[in-house]
Protein backbone atom coordinates (compact mmCIF):
# COMPACT_ATOMS: atom_id res chain seq x y z
CA UNK A 1 0.00 0.00 0.00
CA UNK A 2 2.79 2.34 1.03
CA UNK A 3 4.46 1.67 -2.31
CA UNK A 4 1.37 2.69 -4.28
CA UNK A 5 0.97 5.84 -2.20
CA UNK A 6 4.55 6.81 -2.98
CA UNK A 7 4.01 6.11 -6.68
CA UNK A 8 0.85 8.23 -6.61
CA UNK A 9 2.64 11.15 -4.96
CA UNK A 10 5.49 10.87 -7.45
CA UNK A 11 3.02 10.91 -10.36
CA UNK A 12 1.25 13.94 -8.89
CA UNK A 13 4.55 15.76 -8.48
CA UNK A 14 5.69 14.97 -12.03
CA UNK A 15 2.34 15.95 -13.56
CA UNK A 16 1.98 19.14 -11.57
CA UNK A 17 5.55 20.28 -12.00
CA UNK A 18 5.12 22.60 -15.02
CA UNK A 19 2.16 24.28 -13.28
CA UNK A 20 4.18 24.99 -10.17
CA UNK A 21 7.35 26.09 -11.88
CA UNK A 22 6.62 28.64 -14.55
CA UNK A 23 10.18 28.85 -15.82
CA UNK A 24 10.79 28.08 -19.47
CA UNK A 25 14.50 27.53 -19.05
CA UNK A 26 13.94 25.01 -16.29
CA UNK A 27 11.35 23.09 -18.31
CA UNK A 28 13.72 23.13 -21.29
CA UNK A 29 16.40 21.41 -19.21
CA UNK A 30 13.88 18.85 -18.00
CA UNK A 31 12.90 18.01 -21.59
CA UNK A 32 16.60 17.58 -22.45
CA UNK A 33 16.89 15.35 -19.38
CA UNK A 34 13.95 13.35 -20.76
CA UNK A 35 15.62 12.83 -24.13
CA UNK A 36 18.82 11.71 -22.43
CA UNK A 37 16.91 9.39 -20.11
CA UNK A 38 15.36 7.74 -23.17
CA UNK A 39 18.83 7.29 -24.63
CA UNK A 40 20.21 5.83 -21.40
CA UNK A 41 17.24 3.46 -21.06
CA UNK A 42 17.79 2.32 -24.64
CA UNK A 43 21.52 1.77 -24.05
CA UNK A 44 20.67 -0.14 -20.88
CA UNK A 45 18.89 -2.82 -22.94
CA UNK A 46 22.02 -3.83 -24.84
CA UNK A 47 24.78 -2.79 -22.43
CA UNK A 48 22.99 -3.32 -19.12
CA UNK A 49 20.71 -6.30 -19.76
CA UNK A 50 22.73 -8.10 -22.43
CA UNK A 51 26.17 -6.91 -21.25
CA UNK A 52 27.37 -5.78 -24.71
CA UNK A 53 28.98 -2.36 -24.48
CA UNK A 54 27.88 -0.10 -27.34
CA UNK A 55 30.20 2.86 -27.98
CA UNK A 56 28.23 4.28 -30.88
CA UNK A 57 24.78 4.96 -29.54
CA UNK A 58 24.81 8.54 -30.80
CA UNK A 59 24.71 7.08 -34.32
CA UNK A 60 21.22 5.60 -33.78
CA UNK A 61 20.16 8.82 -32.06
CA UNK A 62 21.39 10.70 -35.15
CA UNK A 63 19.80 8.34 -37.65
CA UNK A 64 16.47 8.77 -35.89
CA UNK A 65 16.80 12.54 -35.70
CA UNK A 66 17.80 12.94 -39.36
CA UNK A 67 15.06 10.54 -40.49
CA UNK A 68 12.51 12.75 -38.80
CA UNK A 69 14.14 15.95 -40.03
CA UNK A 70 14.50 14.87 -43.65
CA UNK A 71 11.02 13.39 -43.90
CA UNK A 72 9.42 16.40 -42.22
CA UNK A 73 11.13 18.75 -44.64
CA UNK A 74 9.60 16.67 -47.47
CA UNK A 75 6.19 17.56 -45.97
CA UNK A 76 5.60 14.14 -44.43
CA UNK A 77 3.31 14.62 -41.40
CA UNK A 78 5.46 15.07 -38.31
CA UNK A 79 4.02 12.18 -36.30
CA UNK A 80 4.51 9.78 -39.22
CA UNK A 81 8.10 10.97 -39.62
CA UNK A 82 8.76 10.51 -35.92
CA UNK A 83 7.34 7.00 -35.79
CA UNK A 84 9.34 6.01 -38.88
CA UNK A 85 12.55 6.99 -37.10
CA UNK A 86 12.44 3.95 -34.84
CA UNK A 87 12.36 1.32 -37.61
CA UNK A 88 14.98 3.30 -39.57
CA UNK A 89 17.42 3.13 -36.65
CA UNK A 90 16.44 -0.50 -35.99
CA UNK A 91 17.43 -1.49 -39.53
CA UNK A 92 20.91 -0.09 -38.97
CA UNK A 93 21.04 -1.85 -35.62
CA UNK A 94 20.31 -5.11 -37.37
CA UNK A 95 22.91 -4.47 -40.08
CA UNK A 96 25.63 -3.87 -37.47
CA UNK A 97 24.46 -6.41 -34.91
CA UNK A 98 23.88 -9.36 -37.21
CA UNK A 99 27.53 -9.86 -38.19
CA UNK A 100 29.19 -8.41 -35.08
CA UNK A 101 27.14 -9.87 -32.20
CA UNK A 102 28.35 -13.36 -33.15
CA UNK A 103 31.81 -12.39 -31.99
CA UNK A 104 32.93 -12.57 -28.39
CA UNK A 105 34.76 -9.99 -26.29
CA UNK A 106 35.32 -6.39 -27.26
CA UNK A 107 34.64 -6.62 -30.98
CA UNK A 108 31.14 -5.29 -30.53
CA UNK A 109 32.40 -2.19 -28.69
CA UNK A 110 34.97 -1.56 -31.43
CA UNK A 111 32.48 -2.11 -34.26
CA UNK A 112 29.92 0.26 -32.72
CA UNK A 113 32.65 2.85 -32.12
CA UNK A 114 33.54 2.62 -35.81
CA UNK A 115 29.90 2.81 -36.82
CA UNK A 116 29.44 5.95 -34.72
CA UNK A 117 32.39 7.65 -36.41
CA UNK A 118 31.21 6.66 -39.89
CA UNK A 119 27.69 7.92 -39.23
CA UNK A 120 29.02 11.26 -38.03
CA UNK A 121 31.26 11.58 -41.11
CA UNK A 122 28.37 10.81 -43.44
CA UNK A 123 26.06 13.32 -41.71
CA UNK A 124 28.82 15.89 -41.94
CA UNK A 125 29.85 15.33 -45.56
CA UNK A 126 26.84 14.20 -47.57
CA UNK A 127 25.94 17.75 -48.53
CA UNK A 128 23.14 16.90 -51.02
CA UNK A 129 21.09 15.06 -48.41
CA UNK A 130 22.06 16.19 -44.92
CA UNK A 131 23.17 19.72 -45.78
CA UNK A 132 26.51 18.88 -44.13
CA UNK A 133 27.87 21.03 -41.32
CA UNK A 134 25.18 23.67 -41.89
CA UNK A 135 22.66 21.17 -40.60
CA UNK A 136 18.92 20.94 -41.08
CA UNK A 137 16.78 23.83 -39.96
CA UNK A 138 13.09 24.61 -39.99
CA UNK A 139 11.86 21.25 -38.70
CA UNK A 140 8.20 21.78 -37.80
CA UNK A 141 6.47 21.04 -34.51
CA UNK A 142 4.32 17.90 -34.32
CA UNK A 143 0.66 18.34 -35.26
CA UNK A 144 -1.68 19.18 -32.39
CA UNK A 145 -3.08 16.15 -30.63
CA UNK A 146 -5.50 15.81 -27.66
CA UNK A 147 -5.32 19.52 -26.96
CA UNK A 148 -1.51 19.60 -27.06
CA UNK A 149 -0.17 21.80 -29.83
CA UNK A 150 3.47 21.77 -28.66
CA UNK A 151 3.77 25.54 -28.85
CA UNK A 152 4.95 25.63 -25.25
CA UNK A 153 7.79 23.67 -23.72
CA UNK A 154 5.58 22.20 -21.03
CA UNK A 155 3.69 20.26 -23.73
CA UNK A 156 6.98 18.61 -24.60
CA UNK A 157 7.52 17.93 -20.94
CA UNK A 158 4.31 15.87 -20.86
CA UNK A 159 5.21 14.08 -24.07
CA UNK A 160 8.60 13.08 -22.66
CA UNK A 161 6.98 12.00 -19.41
CA UNK A 162 4.64 9.70 -21.32
CA UNK A 163 7.47 8.19 -23.40
CA UNK A 164 9.64 7.59 -20.36
CA UNK A 165 6.84 5.93 -18.40
CA UNK A 166 6.17 3.65 -21.37
CA UNK A 167 9.86 2.91 -21.75
CA UNK A 168 10.35 2.14 -18.05
CA UNK A 169 7.38 -0.22 -18.23
CA UNK A 170 8.80 -1.82 -21.38
CA UNK A 171 12.18 -2.33 -19.67
CA UNK A 172 10.53 -3.80 -16.57
CA UNK A 173 8.48 -6.27 -18.59
CA UNK A 174 11.55 -7.28 -20.56
CA UNK A 175 13.60 -7.75 -17.40
CA UNK A 176 10.98 -9.93 -15.69
CA UNK A 177 10.14 -12.19 -18.62
CA UNK A 178 12.04 -15.10 -20.11
CA UNK A 179 13.69 -12.61 -22.48
CA UNK A 180 15.23 -10.79 -19.51
CA UNK A 181 16.36 -14.01 -17.91
CA UNK A 182 17.97 -15.10 -21.18
CA UNK A 183 19.79 -11.76 -21.46
CA UNK A 184 20.89 -11.99 -17.82
CA UNK A 185 22.37 -15.43 -18.50
CA UNK A 186 24.11 -14.19 -21.64
CA UNK A 187 25.64 -11.30 -19.69
CA UNK A 188 26.90 -13.62 -16.95
CA UNK A 189 28.03 -16.69 -18.88
CA UNK A 190 27.37 -17.38 -22.55
CA UNK A 191 28.29 -21.06 -22.45
CA UNK A 192 25.79 -21.74 -19.67
CA UNK A 193 23.17 -19.74 -21.56
CA UNK A 194 23.69 -21.88 -24.66
CA UNK A 195 23.54 -25.07 -22.64
CA UNK A 196 20.19 -24.00 -21.21
CA UNK A 197 18.80 -23.83 -24.73
CA UNK A 198 19.10 -20.08 -25.18
CA UNK A 199 19.81 -18.84 -28.70
CA UNK A 200 22.52 -16.35 -27.71
CA UNK A 201 22.91 -14.63 -31.08
CA UNK A 202 19.15 -14.17 -31.43
CA UNK A 203 18.67 -12.59 -28.01
CA UNK A 204 21.68 -10.28 -28.36
CA UNK A 205 20.29 -9.08 -31.69
CA UNK A 206 16.82 -8.68 -30.25
CA UNK A 207 18.16 -6.48 -27.43
CA UNK A 208 20.28 -4.46 -29.84
CA UNK A 209 17.52 -3.86 -32.38
CA UNK A 210 15.13 -2.64 -29.66
CA UNK A 211 17.93 -0.53 -28.26
CA UNK A 212 18.64 1.07 -31.64
CA UNK A 213 14.92 1.63 -32.33
CA UNK A 214 14.39 3.43 -29.03
CA UNK A 215 17.52 5.55 -29.49
CA UNK A 216 16.16 6.42 -32.94
CA UNK A 217 12.88 7.49 -31.42
CA UNK A 218 14.72 9.63 -28.89
CA UNK A 219 16.34 11.24 -31.95
CA UNK A 220 12.89 11.96 -33.39
CA UNK A 221 11.81 13.61 -30.14
CA UNK A 222 15.01 15.68 -30.16
CA UNK A 223 14.53 16.80 -33.78
CA UNK A 224 10.98 17.96 -33.16
CA UNK A 225 11.89 19.74 -29.91
CA UNK A 226 15.05 21.59 -31.00
CA UNK A 227 13.84 21.99 -34.62
CA UNK A 228 17.43 22.16 -35.83
CA UNK A 229 19.94 19.36 -36.39
CA UNK A 230 23.71 19.62 -36.64
CA UNK A 231 26.06 16.67 -37.18
CA UNK A 232 28.04 17.88 -34.16
CA UNK A 233 25.30 16.63 -31.84
CA UNK A 234 25.88 13.04 -32.96
CA UNK A 235 29.56 12.45 -32.29
CA UNK A 236 31.44 9.80 -30.34
CA UNK A 237 31.62 12.13 -27.39
CA UNK A 238 27.81 12.03 -27.22
CA UNK A 239 27.99 8.22 -27.24
CA UNK A 240 30.49 8.34 -24.39
CA UNK A 241 28.22 10.76 -22.52
CA UNK A 242 25.31 8.33 -22.73
CA UNK A 243 27.55 5.51 -21.53
CA UNK A 244 28.78 7.70 -18.67
CA UNK A 245 25.20 8.40 -17.61
CA UNK A 246 24.48 4.68 -17.60
CA UNK A 247 27.60 3.84 -15.59
CA UNK A 248 27.04 6.59 -13.05
CA UNK A 249 23.34 5.74 -12.75
CA UNK A 250 24.05 2.03 -12.35
CA UNK A 251 24.49 -0.30 -15.30
CA UNK A 252 21.66 -2.82 -15.72
CA UNK A 253 19.32 -0.88 -13.45
CA UNK A 254 16.19 0.84 -14.76
CA UNK A 255 15.97 3.32 -11.88
CA UNK A 256 19.69 3.91 -12.28
CA UNK A 257 19.28 4.74 -15.97
CA UNK A 258 16.68 7.38 -15.12
CA UNK A 259 18.76 8.82 -12.27
CA UNK A 260 21.94 8.85 -14.37
CA UNK A 261 20.27 10.65 -17.27
CA UNK A 262 18.67 13.20 -14.96
CA UNK A 263 21.74 13.85 -12.84
CA UNK A 264 24.36 14.20 -15.57
CA UNK A 265 22.19 16.27 -17.91
CA UNK A 266 21.22 18.69 -15.15
CA UNK A 267 24.78 18.84 -13.85
CA UNK A 268 26.36 19.58 -17.22
CA UNK A 269 23.72 22.27 -17.77
CA UNK A 270 24.54 24.03 -14.50
CA UNK A 271 28.27 23.60 -15.03
CA UNK A 272 28.00 25.21 -18.46
CA UNK A 273 30.25 28.05 -17.29
CA UNK A 274 33.02 25.51 -16.76
CA UNK A 275 32.37 23.68 -20.04
CA UNK A 276 36.05 23.06 -20.70
CA UNK A 277 36.35 21.21 -17.40
CA UNK A 278 33.31 19.03 -18.09
CA UNK A 279 35.34 15.99 -19.14
CA UNK A 280 37.53 16.42 -16.07
CA UNK A 281 34.46 16.35 -13.84
CA UNK A 282 33.09 13.27 -15.63
CA UNK A 283 36.42 11.52 -15.18
CA UNK A 284 36.50 12.34 -11.49
CA UNK A 285 32.90 11.20 -11.07
CA UNK A 286 33.66 7.92 -12.81
CA UNK A 287 36.57 7.23 -10.50
CA UNK A 288 34.45 8.03 -7.45
CA UNK A 289 31.64 5.79 -8.67
CA UNK A 290 33.99 2.89 -9.38
CA UNK A 291 35.58 3.13 -5.94
CA UNK A 292 32.66 4.06 -3.68
CA UNK A 293 29.49 3.06 -5.55
CA UNK A 294 30.15 0.29 -8.06
CA UNK A 295 26.40 -0.07 -8.55
CA UNK A 296 26.05 3.62 -9.36
CA UNK A 297 23.48 6.08 -8.07
CA UNK A 298 20.91 3.31 -7.94
CA UNK A 299 23.15 1.34 -5.59
CA UNK A 300 23.46 4.39 -3.32
CA UNK A 301 19.69 4.90 -3.30
CA UNK A 302 19.11 1.24 -2.43
CA UNK A 303 21.64 1.44 0.38
CA UNK A 304 19.93 4.58 1.68
CA UNK A 305 16.50 2.90 1.63
CA UNK A 306 17.90 -0.15 3.42
CA UNK A 307 19.38 2.14 6.11
CA UNK A 308 16.05 3.95 6.57
CA UNK A 309 14.16 0.67 6.85
CA UNK A 310 16.48 -0.62 9.55
CA UNK A 311 15.68 2.28 11.83
CA UNK B 1 17.52 -52.22 -20.78
CA UNK B 2 15.80 -50.09 -23.37
CA UNK B 3 16.66 -48.70 -26.75
CA UNK B 4 19.75 -46.86 -27.85
CA UNK B 5 19.42 -43.21 -26.79
CA UNK B 6 22.80 -41.85 -27.90
CA UNK B 7 25.15 -43.15 -30.52
CA UNK B 8 28.35 -41.81 -32.04
CA UNK B 9 29.84 -43.12 -35.25
CA UNK B 10 33.57 -42.66 -35.96
CA UNK B 11 33.55 -39.35 -34.09
CA UNK B 12 36.79 -37.43 -34.74
CA UNK B 13 38.02 -33.91 -34.06
CA UNK B 14 41.40 -32.46 -34.95
CA UNK B 15 42.88 -29.26 -33.51
CA UNK B 16 45.67 -28.51 -35.97
CA UNK B 17 47.90 -31.60 -35.79
CA UNK B 18 46.39 -32.98 -32.59
CA UNK B 19 43.65 -35.56 -32.87
CA UNK B 20 41.78 -34.93 -29.61
CA UNK B 21 39.03 -37.46 -30.27
CA UNK B 22 39.92 -40.20 -32.73
CA UNK B 23 37.32 -42.37 -34.43
CA UNK B 24 35.19 -43.01 -31.35
CA UNK B 25 32.02 -45.07 -31.74
CA UNK B 26 29.96 -45.67 -28.63
CA UNK B 27 26.32 -46.30 -27.94
CA UNK B 28 24.37 -45.67 -24.75
CA UNK B 29 21.12 -47.42 -23.84
CA UNK B 30 18.13 -45.69 -22.34
CA UNK B 31 18.14 -45.86 -18.54
CA UNK B 32 21.86 -46.56 -18.25
CA UNK B 33 24.52 -44.90 -16.16
CA UNK B 34 27.37 -44.80 -18.62
CA UNK B 35 30.86 -43.80 -17.49
CA UNK B 36 33.66 -42.36 -19.59
CA UNK B 37 37.10 -42.65 -17.99
CA UNK B 38 40.67 -42.09 -19.08
CA UNK B 39 43.87 -40.30 -18.02
CA UNK B 40 44.14 -36.51 -18.08
CA UNK B 41 44.14 -35.15 -21.60
CA UNK B 42 42.53 -38.27 -23.04
CA UNK B 43 39.81 -36.18 -24.73
CA UNK B 44 36.92 -36.79 -22.34
CA UNK B 45 35.75 -33.19 -21.96
CA UNK B 46 36.35 -32.63 -25.69
CA UNK B 47 33.99 -35.53 -26.26
CA UNK B 48 31.32 -33.77 -24.17
CA UNK B 49 31.88 -30.53 -26.02
CA UNK B 50 31.32 -32.40 -29.28
CA UNK B 51 28.16 -34.03 -27.99
CA UNK B 52 26.72 -30.69 -26.85
CA UNK B 53 27.57 -28.89 -30.07
CA UNK B 54 30.18 -26.56 -28.60
CA UNK B 55 32.73 -28.09 -31.02
CA UNK B 56 31.88 -29.43 -34.45
CA UNK B 57 33.49 -32.79 -35.33
CA UNK B 58 35.99 -33.04 -38.17
CA UNK B 59 34.46 -36.40 -39.02
CA UNK B 60 31.77 -38.73 -37.84
CA UNK B 61 28.20 -38.43 -36.66
CA UNK B 62 26.14 -38.18 -33.48
CA UNK B 63 22.65 -39.64 -33.18
CA UNK B 64 20.12 -38.93 -30.43
CA UNK B 65 17.22 -41.41 -30.54
CA UNK B 66 18.11 -42.11 -34.16
CA UNK B 67 18.09 -38.42 -35.17
CA UNK B 68 21.30 -37.00 -36.58
CA UNK B 69 22.28 -34.10 -34.31
CA UNK B 70 25.88 -33.70 -35.53
CA UNK B 71 25.41 -30.26 -37.01
CA UNK B 72 22.97 -28.77 -34.53
CA UNK B 73 24.00 -25.85 -32.34
CA UNK B 74 24.08 -26.10 -28.56
CA UNK B 75 20.81 -24.25 -28.04
CA UNK B 76 19.09 -26.52 -30.59
CA UNK B 77 20.29 -29.69 -28.85
CA UNK B 78 18.95 -28.83 -25.38
CA UNK B 79 15.24 -28.73 -26.37
CA UNK B 80 15.55 -32.28 -27.77
CA UNK B 81 16.08 -33.55 -24.23
CA UNK B 82 19.81 -33.36 -23.52
CA UNK B 83 21.35 -31.30 -20.75
CA UNK B 84 24.68 -31.10 -18.95
CA UNK B 85 26.68 -29.95 -15.96
CA UNK B 86 30.20 -28.57 -16.06
CA UNK B 87 33.55 -29.65 -14.65
CA UNK B 88 34.00 -26.20 -13.08
CA UNK B 89 30.53 -25.53 -11.79
CA UNK B 90 28.90 -22.81 -13.88
CA UNK B 91 26.12 -21.37 -11.78
CA UNK B 92 25.29 -17.75 -12.53
CA UNK B 93 27.21 -15.61 -10.06
CA UNK B 94 25.15 -13.35 -7.82
CA UNK B 95 21.86 -15.11 -8.56
CA UNK B 96 19.73 -17.23 -6.24
CA UNK B 97 19.19 -20.97 -6.46
CA UNK B 98 15.64 -20.35 -7.69
CA UNK B 99 16.77 -17.94 -10.43
CA UNK B 100 19.46 -20.33 -11.59
CA UNK B 101 17.02 -23.19 -11.98
CA UNK B 102 14.27 -21.00 -13.47
CA UNK B 103 16.65 -20.15 -16.30
CA UNK B 104 16.48 -23.77 -17.46
CA UNK B 105 12.75 -23.48 -18.19
CA UNK B 106 13.57 -21.09 -21.04
CA UNK B 107 12.96 -23.36 -24.00
CA UNK B 108 9.68 -24.87 -22.81
CA UNK B 109 8.22 -21.47 -21.96
CA UNK B 110 6.64 -20.57 -25.27
CA UNK B 111 5.19 -17.08 -24.98
CA UNK B 112 6.13 -14.08 -27.09
CA UNK B 113 7.62 -10.90 -25.70
CA UNK B 114 4.46 -9.07 -26.76
CA UNK B 115 2.34 -11.20 -24.44
CA UNK B 116 4.82 -10.48 -21.64
CA UNK B 117 4.49 -6.75 -22.36
CA UNK B 118 0.71 -6.84 -22.09
CA UNK B 119 0.74 -9.44 -19.29
CA UNK B 120 -1.83 -11.52 -21.12
CA UNK B 121 -3.60 -14.30 -19.17
CA UNK B 122 -1.70 -16.93 -21.18
CA UNK B 123 1.60 -15.28 -20.23
CA UNK B 124 0.68 -15.16 -16.53
CA UNK B 125 -0.39 -18.81 -16.55
CA UNK B 126 2.72 -20.06 -18.33
CA UNK B 127 5.07 -18.02 -16.16
CA UNK B 128 3.24 -19.24 -13.05
CA UNK B 129 3.49 -22.85 -14.21
CA UNK B 130 7.22 -22.52 -14.83
CA UNK B 131 7.78 -21.06 -11.36
CA UNK B 132 5.69 -23.81 -9.79
CA UNK B 133 7.62 -26.44 -11.77
CA UNK B 134 10.91 -25.05 -10.43
CA UNK B 135 9.59 -24.90 -6.87
CA UNK B 136 8.43 -28.52 -7.15
CA UNK B 137 11.90 -29.59 -8.29
CA UNK B 138 13.50 -27.61 -5.46
CA UNK B 139 11.20 -29.32 -2.96
CA UNK B 140 11.67 -32.77 -4.51
CA UNK B 141 15.47 -32.68 -4.38
CA UNK B 142 15.70 -31.16 -0.93
CA UNK B 143 16.91 -27.66 -1.84
CA UNK B 144 14.04 -25.81 -0.19
CA UNK B 145 16.15 -24.32 2.61
CA UNK B 146 18.48 -22.75 0.04
CA UNK B 147 15.86 -21.53 -2.44
CA UNK B 148 16.66 -17.81 -2.02
CA UNK B 149 20.36 -18.09 -1.23
CA UNK B 150 22.97 -16.92 -3.70
CA UNK B 151 23.88 -20.18 -5.44
CA UNK B 152 27.58 -19.47 -5.94
CA UNK B 153 28.08 -18.84 -2.17
CA UNK B 154 26.93 -22.34 -1.14
CA UNK B 155 29.25 -25.31 -0.45
CA UNK B 156 30.63 -27.24 -3.42
CA UNK B 157 28.46 -30.31 -2.87
CA UNK B 158 25.29 -28.27 -2.88
CA UNK B 159 26.37 -26.27 -5.91
CA UNK B 160 26.89 -29.54 -7.79
CA UNK B 161 23.43 -30.67 -6.80
CA UNK B 162 21.89 -27.35 -7.90
CA UNK B 163 23.63 -27.70 -11.24
CA UNK B 164 22.20 -31.18 -11.65
CA UNK B 165 18.69 -29.99 -10.71
CA UNK B 166 19.10 -27.15 -13.20
CA UNK B 167 19.93 -29.74 -15.88
CA UNK B 168 16.75 -31.62 -14.88
CA UNK B 169 14.69 -28.45 -15.17
CA UNK B 170 15.29 -28.43 -18.94
CA UNK B 171 13.15 -31.62 -18.90
CA UNK B 172 16.10 -33.55 -20.34
CA UNK B 173 16.05 -37.36 -20.57
CA UNK B 174 19.80 -37.65 -21.16
CA UNK B 175 22.12 -35.84 -18.76
CA UNK B 176 25.85 -35.38 -19.17
CA UNK B 177 27.80 -34.95 -15.93
CA UNK B 178 31.36 -33.70 -16.35
CA UNK B 179 33.36 -34.94 -13.33
CA UNK B 180 30.50 -34.59 -10.85
CA UNK B 181 32.61 -35.74 -7.88
CA UNK B 182 35.45 -33.26 -8.50
CA UNK B 183 36.09 -31.18 -5.38
CA UNK B 184 33.61 -33.11 -3.23
CA UNK B 185 34.44 -34.73 0.13
CA UNK B 186 33.65 -38.45 0.67
CA UNK B 187 30.29 -37.74 2.34
CA UNK B 188 29.23 -35.44 -0.49
CA UNK B 189 30.38 -38.05 -3.01
CA UNK B 190 28.16 -40.67 -1.37
CA UNK B 191 25.19 -38.32 -1.52
CA UNK B 192 25.98 -37.63 -5.18
CA UNK B 193 26.01 -41.36 -5.93
CA UNK B 194 22.60 -41.72 -4.30
CA UNK B 195 21.30 -38.80 -6.36
CA UNK B 196 22.58 -40.26 -9.63
CA UNK B 197 21.04 -43.66 -8.82
CA UNK B 198 17.79 -41.90 -8.01
CA UNK B 199 17.83 -40.15 -11.39
CA UNK B 200 18.26 -43.53 -13.10
CA UNK B 201 15.31 -44.93 -11.17
CA UNK B 202 13.28 -41.93 -12.37
CA UNK B 203 14.00 -42.95 -15.96
CA UNK B 204 16.86 -40.62 -16.80
CA UNK B 205 19.92 -41.73 -18.74
CA UNK B 206 23.23 -40.53 -17.31
CA UNK B 207 26.50 -40.15 -19.20
CA UNK B 208 29.32 -39.14 -16.89
CA UNK B 209 33.03 -38.44 -16.98
CA UNK B 210 34.78 -39.27 -13.75
CA UNK B 211 38.18 -39.79 -12.15
CA UNK B 212 36.84 -41.03 -8.83
CA UNK B 213 37.03 -44.83 -9.36
CA UNK B 214 34.95 -45.53 -6.28
CA UNK B 215 32.05 -43.63 -7.86
CA UNK B 216 32.59 -45.24 -11.26
CA UNK B 217 32.72 -48.72 -9.73
CA UNK B 218 29.74 -48.01 -7.51
CA UNK B 219 27.20 -46.76 -10.02
CA UNK B 220 28.18 -47.22 -13.68
CA UNK B 221 26.39 -49.91 -15.67
CA UNK B 222 28.86 -49.61 -18.50
CA UNK B 223 32.22 -47.92 -18.92
CA UNK B 224 34.20 -46.69 -21.90
CA UNK B 225 37.94 -45.97 -21.61
CA UNK B 226 39.54 -43.23 -23.65
CA UNK B 227 43.30 -42.73 -24.13
CA UNK B 228 44.90 -40.22 -26.50
CA UNK B 229 41.47 -39.71 -28.03
CA UNK B 230 41.00 -43.38 -28.88
CA UNK B 231 38.52 -45.82 -27.43
CA UNK B 232 40.59 -48.46 -25.59
CA UNK B 233 37.84 -50.64 -24.17
CA UNK B 234 34.14 -50.68 -23.36
CA UNK B 235 32.13 -52.88 -20.99
CA UNK B 236 31.55 -53.59 -17.31
CA UNK B 237 33.85 -52.23 -14.59
CA UNK B 238 35.43 -55.67 -14.03
CA UNK B 239 36.00 -56.18 -17.74
CA UNK B 240 37.70 -52.87 -18.46
CA UNK B 241 39.82 -52.77 -15.30
CA UNK B 242 41.28 -56.19 -16.07
CA UNK B 243 42.18 -55.21 -19.63
CA UNK B 244 46.01 -54.86 -19.83
CA UNK B 245 45.67 -51.98 -22.30
CA UNK B 246 43.60 -49.99 -19.80
CA UNK B 247 46.07 -50.63 -16.98
CA UNK B 248 48.85 -49.57 -19.32
CA UNK B 249 47.01 -46.34 -20.21
CA UNK B 250 46.80 -45.40 -16.54
CA UNK B 251 50.12 -46.73 -15.21
CA UNK B 252 52.39 -46.83 -18.23
CA UNK B 253 54.34 -49.82 -19.57
CA UNK B 254 56.22 -52.01 -17.12
CA UNK B 255 59.78 -52.27 -18.44
CA UNK B 256 60.83 -49.46 -20.76
CA UNK B 257 61.48 -46.80 -18.09
CA UNK B 258 63.06 -49.10 -15.50
CA UNK B 259 65.55 -50.45 -18.02
CA UNK B 260 66.29 -47.07 -19.58
CA UNK B 261 67.22 -45.37 -16.35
Amino acid sequence: MKKYLLLFLLALLLLGFPLLVDNDYFIHILVMCGINIMLVLSLNLISGFAGQVSMGHAAFFGIGAYTTGLLALQDVPMWVAMFLSAPAAAIFGFLIGYPVLRLKGHFFAIATLGFGEITHLILNNWMEVTNGPMGLSGIPRPEAILGFDFSSKSHYYYMMLLFIVLLVYFSLRMKNSKTGRALMAIRTDEITARSMGINVTYYKNLAFIWSAAIAGFAGAAYASFIQFLSPETFTTSTSINILTMLLIGGIGSITGSVLGGLFITAMSEYLRAFAEYQMLVYGLLMILVVIFAPKGLNGLVEKGIALLKRR
Amino acid sequence: MGQTILETKNLTIRFGGVVAVDNVSISIQEGQIFGLIGPNGAGKTTMFNLLTGIYKPTQGQIFFRGKDITNLQTHEITPLGISRTFQNIRLLKGHTVFENILLATHHHLNYSFLSAFFKTPAYRRKEQEARQFVDDLIEKYGLKDYRDDIASDLPQGLQRKIEIVRALATKADLIYLDEPAAGLNPVETDELMDLIRRLRSEGKTIFLIEHDMKLVKGICDEIAVLNFGQLVDQGSYEKVTSNPKVIQAYLGRRHEHAQGE
